[in-house]
Order: structure tokens, then C-alpha cells, then sequence
């Protein structure tokens, strides 16, 4: 599955929605374009990164820095979430503003995902509240090791 | 050597998982509770078919070491030779001690449900003690009543839809959504290994070491890549073999354990691969099991346990094991 972009101009700032795998195939200048001094970048819809891609990704992000443009990463899934725990620069001097975090239910199974802020979840000393799934209406947990999970917000 | 399989350790925990293991593996235990005991074993001229040992700490490791200084160079070749096995609880990043020395190899990082691993490493010493080769994706998981699917690949670009099938099978499986992502991942890194880094000319320098990842080649004759995907009900593997034989013991470790997690990784501009892949499969929960035989073929075969929850996934033992011929 090719990397398609969705761009929405919102004001002075630019919303590229990824949507796919990020591979050696990514050719993050060509498809995002010309980007403003601001953009923001949602990443709900990235099921897996490899290496390449995460060197790429690297490559376009801190040229994008230095060029002093200002970036936001929002939405991210729970594959980029553990790729900014594996490498402790993939930020790449961006901002991360919203995370996915994975629950389980704890009845019926179903993988589930909720979108958190990192700053609130920073506020509540990574304290996730009471959630039921959305399926069955059981009761959900927290689906990893929260020194982990977390670990990229407390650098 | 000698038919027996040695474990140095206190714990109750790695006897039962040691016990099993070497059942499966049709090798009988003997347990000593230090390495002074040990030593007691390898005077009597004694050695193992497998070692298993618990250095919690660079002291307990120094003492091992001096041990085996002391033995006939014999021994000392012959333990050297991929048989020790660590067993660790702490991060791989927290014992560097394990990784610089000579011994580096087999490190296996304990969790809360070690004592059910056995069975699953009894298969892997199994591999580990046969000349040829683990064999565990074909013949033994069928064996067990598992499911085995081969790829053969005639060109990079056919790794995509691939990828995408392995994901896929892993899902119908059963396999949490997110661990099928990590085994698809798993495969990609895997595959690019085989196709981009496993090639070397007859001086053994890589052919394609700087060719961008996504161009398009054909994988034909020795270059040919195989893999297979598993399933036998625990555990799912991806196995990927190469017809080259160029892994090194020393560029394997520097990059399986390599963690970024607080240092900068700088991007190398020298080579068109990233060097993380594997760490980072083994990282999200994977096993790594990296035969070669040198000049001939690579196998590399990453495990992923079958879980109801991503927690129970990566709280689950893993290993990393290694054998060169």
C-alpha cells in the first residue's frame, strides 16, 4: 500500500493527512509539495513504518526544521507512537500534540484505540480514565506497558 | 562433548524453563547454583552440549569468564562456538557487559511466564545443536499440525504485496491487529536484508550495500530469496532465506542491539540501508533466530507469540539466538 497524502490548507497552516505504510517507496518532497512556515501532520492512518521509511521520514523532517518550518505531528497511531519510543530523535524537533493509545476489552477482546493529548496525558501522570468498549459496553484496559508506551513523553 | 545440557543458576523459574526446553530437545539437565559449581563440572574434563546461565551482574560475568580462561583451549573453542545461552531479566540495554564480550550470542530475556517458554526454546536448541539448520518453519511446524505458506520472490518490488499477505494471514489467524503489524514489519526487514544486504562478491563485499531500497531487481539464481510464514496455534514465525552466507557475527550484534531509545540516531548517507530494522523487531516483541552457514545460506527467523492481549505480547519471553558455521 503506496503512501497517499491528503493536503487541507487551513488559515497559514497546512494539514497533510499520511495515509499508509511508510517505506522505502516514500518520497515525502514530491508528495506533500511546497509546504507554508506551519504544518500540521496527522498520523491516524499509518499502520507501520520500516527502517527506510523511518530514515526518510528522518531525512524530510529535519530539512524541514531547518528551514524553520514549524510541525505538529497529531493523531499518531500506535506505530509511530512506538517508533518515537525506539528512536529518541524522530521528532525531528517537531511537536507531538495527540496520541492514540490501544485498550482492551476486557469481555469481548476487540482491540480498541482512544486519541489523547499528550498534554493532558502528561497532566494526569499517564492516568487513563474508565472507559467501556464501544462494541459490547465491557469494561476496557490499557493495551501495553505504560513505561513504555509512554516513555517518548517523559524524555 | 558431552550429552547434557548445563544450567547456572538460583532461580526456580529458569530450572523448570531450562528442564523443559532440553526435554524437547531430547537432552538430559544437569544444574549447578554457581559458578564455582560449574567449575567443579568443567575440570572433570565435562562439556556441555548447551550452557544456560544466570549473570545478573558484570561481577558474576567476569567470575564465569576467568572460569573458562582457565579451561583447556579446546573448551574453551568449544564453548565458545554459540552454546552458551544467557538468560537475562533486565533490558539488553542494561547488561552491555553480555554484549562486548566474547561470549555474545544467545541472550534470552526472562519475563512473568518464563517456565512456559520451554517448550518453544526446547525447539530452538533443537536447531541450535543440529548441523542442519533449524528447519523449524518447514517440517517441524507441519509436523506439529501447523500451517506453513512459501514466497518466493523474482523481484524487490514484489516485497509490497507480499508484506501485505503475511499481515493478512496473521489476522485470519487470529493474531491481534497490531502484532500482524509487526510481523508484516518484521517480514519487510527480513526481506530487505535478503535482497539488499545478504549479496557480497567473491571478495565478500556487499553488491548492493549503497542501491536505494526501492529499486527494482531481479532475484534470480542465488540471489533468489525464499520465505516462509508460520502459524502453529502459539506462536507465528517468518523465516527468510538467502543463498550468500555473509552475516557476521560482529555487524549482526552491533545492529540487533543497538537501541535509540536515548541515544541520536544519525542518518548515514554512506549506506542506503538504516541499520535499525532488527533491533527494532526485536524491540516490538519479536525473537530472532539467525542461521548461517558461512559462504551458503542465511536463515533468519523472527517468533511472535500469539496473545489475546498486546500486553500479554510483549510481556512474553523472547530471545535472540545465533549460530554460525
Amino acid at each position: 500500500m503506496l503512501l497517499n497524502v491528503i493536503k487541507e490548507q487551513r488559515n497559514n497552516t497546512l494539514l497533510i493527512r499520511l495515509i499508509g505504510a511508510i517505506d522505502e517507496d516514500v518520497q515525502f518532497e514530491s508528495v506533500v509539495g511546497l509546504v507554508p512556515q506551519e504544518i500540521i501532520v496527522s498520523c491516524r492512518e499509518i499502520p507501520r513504518i520500516n527502517s527506510i521509511g523511518v530514515k526518510a521520514w528522518m531525512k524530510y523532517f529535519q530539512a524541514l526544521r531547518q528551514k524553520g518550518v514549524k510541525f505538529t505531528f497529531i493523531e499518531c497511531s500506535t506505530a509511530i507512537v512506538e517508533q518515537f519510543n525506539l528512536i529518541s530523535n524522530l521528532i525531528s524537533g517537531g511537536t507531538v500534540e495527540s496520541i492514540y493509545v490501544p485498550f482492551s476489552c476486557t469481555k469481548c477482546k476487540s482491540e480498541l484505540i482512544g486519541l489523547f493529548k499528550c498534554e493532558d496525558l502528561k497532566k494526569s501522570g499517564f492516568t487513563l480514565p474508565s472507559l467501556t468498549c464501544s462494541k459490547c459496553s465491557g469494561p476496557v484496559v490499557f493495551d501495553d506497558i505504560p513505561e513504555e508506551y509512554f516513555r517518548f513523553l517523559q524524555r | 562433548m558431552k550429552d547434557f545440557v548445563l544450567l547456572i543458576s538460583k532461580t526456580p523459574e529458569d530450572r523448570t524453563f531450562v528442564e523443559r526446553a532440553a526435554q524437547i530437545a531430547g537432552i538430559p539437565v544437569r544444574v549447578v547454583d554457581s559458578i564455582e559449581s560449574a567449575g567443579k563440572v568443567f575440570q572433570a574434563g565435562e562439556i556441555p552440549q548447551a550452557v544456560f546461565l544466570d549473570l545478573p551482574e558484570e561481577r558474576s560475568y567476569r567470575e564465569f569468564d576467568q572460569l573458562v580462561n582457565a579451561q583447556s583451549r579446546q573448551f574453551q573453542e568449544a564453548l565458545l562456538s554459540d552454546r552458551l545461552h544467557f538468560l537475562i531479566s533486565q533490558n539488553i540495554d542494561e547488561c552491555p557487559y553480555l554484549i562486548a564480550g566474547p561470549y555474545a550470542g544467545n541472550i534470552l530475556k526472562r519475563s512473568r511466564a518464563l517456565e512456559h517458554g520451554g517448550e518453544h526454546y526446547g525447539r530452538i536448541l533443537q536447531g541450535t545443536l543440529s548441523q542442519r539448520g533449524p528447519e523449524l518453519l518447514g517440517t517441524e511446524f507441519k509436523n506439529r499440525g501447523g500451517v506453513t505458506r512459501e514466497f518466493v520472490l523474482g523481484r524487490t518490488i514484489e516485497k509490497q504485496s507480499a508484506i501485505e499477505k503475511v499481515r493478512d494471514l496473521f489476522v485470519e489467524h487470529g493474531f491481534l491487529g497490531r502484532v500482524a503489524e509487526v510481523i508484516a514489519t518484521a517480514a519487510d526487514e527480513l526481506l530487505m536484508n535478503a535482497m539488499f544486504d545478504a549479496p557480497v562478491d567473491g571478495a565478500g563485499h556487499q553488491i548492493y550495500s549503497k542501491v536505494d531500497r526501492s529499486t527494482d531487481l531481479q532475484l534470480v539464481g542465488r540471489h533468489a530469496v525464499k520465505m516462509v510464514v508460520g502459524f502453529d496455534g502459539a506462536y507465528g514465525a517468518v523465516s527468510v532465506v538467502d543463498s550468500f552466507g555473509s552475516l557476521e557475527r560482529t555487524k549482526l550484534l552491533k545492529h540487533v542491539l543497538k537501541l535509540y531509545k536515548d541515544d541520536t540516531y544519525h542518518l548515514g548517507t554512506e549506506v542506503a540501508g538504516a541499520g535499525i530494522g532488527l533491533a527494532s523487531v526485536f524491540q516490538l516483541g519479536g525473537s530472532l533466530f539467525f542461521f548461517s552457514e558461512q559462504r551458503k545460506k542465511t536463515e533468519v527467523i523472527a517468533f511472535f507469540k500469539r496473545a489475546e492481549t498486546f500486553r500479554e505480547y510483549r510481556g512474553h519471553f523472547r530471545f535472540l539466538t545465533m549460530q554460525f558455521r
